[in-house]
């Protein structure tokens, strides 16, 4: 678990200092995903480069299962970082080795893991994102966009983080691997029992996958709660730039039309479906 | 770390020296640095440090931010001060092992320090107060006379107006590798020399990949907004010589008569 404690951070460029996160107070629970919302510039990127200690807060404090990950007494930084991994946006770019197999090893191998325990570590993380294992021979840059992007994200998990943290992983993607993408990191998060937090900028993208989901603006947390509370507020989520998916808007005009849609729908097709069951067809109309 | 680079790095502002020609103040660069190397006393440096410390005061740059650009040469002239000291012929100072120190080695290593900070200072005045932009503008009109005799003058401007401005992309860029790869358990900061170079190639490698995919964006590009190199291009922004421009070489000629009354003095 990860509690963050009124966390500010200000980037001070040639005397001219900028707010980029304010008082954030948040608590990513276990085993659970938590979805970052904002528009671009909201501080979302800022605010997660804390969670592994890359940049260090003007005050506040971020407690990793209770220990502060500051307190370089009890924690090194080099073990935060293995207990959260962070997966950068488009972090395909990061990949230079000359197979995959070594570039996922690259992070087990900076942890002093013995032969077999790498070799082990590589297939299991394929494995997670499914990546077929034909694939880990290949070179990095043989592979396609959504497939370099898998082995990235891969090369974090090989480090068995507690908590893997992604910053917009569907980002350029087509809708086919974006989609598919999305569903490995829900199986990821589920199978392996590690909490997730993923940062986008699109309701669309986490409304079906997160648990809990934590809205931006401003460098602020201005909203947290289930999609199903956050999906109410429509009015404050475009006063800050953001759109509620377009299937919850038809459900909240048929709920304003006094027919009562459960609040746990949240993709298209379970509303299709829902529809279709309980609405009944008009044939005269 | 990065950022701590100011060697060709612009620093905005508004003032006289901002506003003149990048042409002349390069030609007035240029004229400095040579008289630098024909200074052969040490009354010749003053009318100089004057003159750069007015122009350091008129720019609005802050002197501090001058000198830091200093520091990214440190080594190189403790190791000319060295070698100046040890290795000229003279009367003895001191004697260490099979080193021998003399004072005209002390004397000409001091020389050479401040010459070459002198130099540093008067090069990084013209790249704090001109955009890489007007920089390059400059040179390819102050060049242009060379196109006469068929050297791609334009080209060679565009290519160093291209690579001046990828350079910040590039440091972000470098710097986001770093930190992913930082993600995952590098370690760039200790460990032996060896270790530490070894280190490098899981940043190198992919800013190498980005940098020539971006090079191929940008040619694509320029292709498809027909881009053709020099014939019949014209420039949105024109260069213009005003009367501050002509101010700027009268006082560079006062300095210069200076110095040759200063180069006669003798201690």
């Amino acid at each position: 678990m990860i509690e963050i404690k009124s966390l500010t951070h200000t980037y001070k460029n040639n005397g001219v200092r900028t707010d980029a996160i304010k008082d954030i107070n948040l608590t990513i629970p276990d085993g659970k995903i938590t979805a970052i919302i904002g528009h671009t510039g909201s501080g979302k990127s800022t605010l997660i480069q804390h969670l592994n200690g890359l940049l260090k807060p003007d005050s506040g404090d971020i407690l990793l299962d209770g220990i502060s990950i500051y307190d370089s007494k009890k924690i090194s930084m080099k073990e935060v970082r293995r207990k959260v991994g962070l997966v950068f946006q488009y972090p395909e770019y990061q990949l230079f080795e000359e197979t995959v197999y070594k570039d996922i090893a690259f992070a087990p191998k900076n942890y002093g893991c013995t032969k077999e325990e790498i070799d082990e570590r590589v297939h299991l993380a394929a494995k997670a994102v499914g990546l077929k294992e034909s694939n880990l021979q290949k070179s990095p840059f043989e592979l396609s966009g959504g497939q370099k992007r898998k082995a990235a994200i891969a090369g974090v998990l090989a480090m068995k983080p507690e908590v893997l943290v992604l910053d917009e992983p569907a980002a350029g993607l087509d809708p086919f691997g974006r989609e598919k993408i999305l569903y490995e990191i829900g199986k990821i998060c589920s199978e392996e029992a590690i909490s997730v937090v993923l940062v986008s900028h699109s309701m669309e993208e986490v409304a079906t996958c997160a648990h809990k989901i934590a809205v931006m603006h401003g460098g602020e947390i201005k909203m947290t709660g289930s999609p199903s509370e956050i999906f109410t507020k429509v009015k404050e989520l475009e006063q800050m730039r953001l759109d509620i998916p377009q299937i919850t808007k038809i459900l909240n005009e048929l709920r304003l039309k006094g027919i009562s849609v459960p609040e746990d729908i949240f993709s298209v097709k379970e509303a299709a479906n829902w529809i279709l069951k309980n609405i009944p067809v008009n044939k005269g109309n | 770390m990065l950022k701590d680079i100011t060697l060709g790095q612009y620093y905005k502002g508004d003032s006289a020296v901002h506003k003149l020609d990048p042409r002349t103040k390069i030609l007035i660069t240029i004229a400095l640095l040579v008289s630098l190397f024909m200074i052969k006393s040490w009354w010749g440096f003053l009318p100089v440090v004057l003159f750069l410390l007015a122009t350091i005061f008129l720019s609005g740059v802050p002197f501090l931010f001058v000198v830091k650009g200093l520091k990214a040469i440190a080594v190189l002239v403790m190791i000319t001060g060295l070698f100046n000291v040890f290795l000229t012929d003279g009367t003895v100072w001191f004697k260490f092992y099979f080193l021998t120190a003399t004072y005209e080695g002390l004397s000409l290593a001091g020389f050479m320090v401040v010459r070459i900070c002198l130099l540093i200072v008067v090069t990084s005045l013209l790249t704090l107060t001109t955009t890489p932009i007007m920089l390059t503008d400059g040179i390819e009109s102050l060049l242009k006379p060379l196109k006469k005799i068929k050297v791609p003058v334009h080209e060679f401007a565009m290519m160093m107006t291209i690579a001046l401005r990828f350079i910040p992309t590039i440091m972000e860029e470098t710097d986001k590798i770093m930190k992913a790869q930082s993600a995952r358990g590098a370690d760039f900061e200790t460990g032996s020399l060896l270790k530490r170079a070894k280190a490098l190639i899981p940043i190198l490698i992919p800013l190498f990949i980005s940098a020539f995919r971006r090079a191929d964006e940008l040619a694509v590009a320029m292709e498809c907004r027909c881009y053709h190199g020099d014939t019949n291009r014209t420039k949105m922004k024109q260069l213009h010589y005003t009367w501050l421009d002509c101010l700027a070489l009268l006082l560079v000629l006062v300095l210069f008569a200076f110095q040759f009354i200063a180069e006669g003095i003798k201690i």
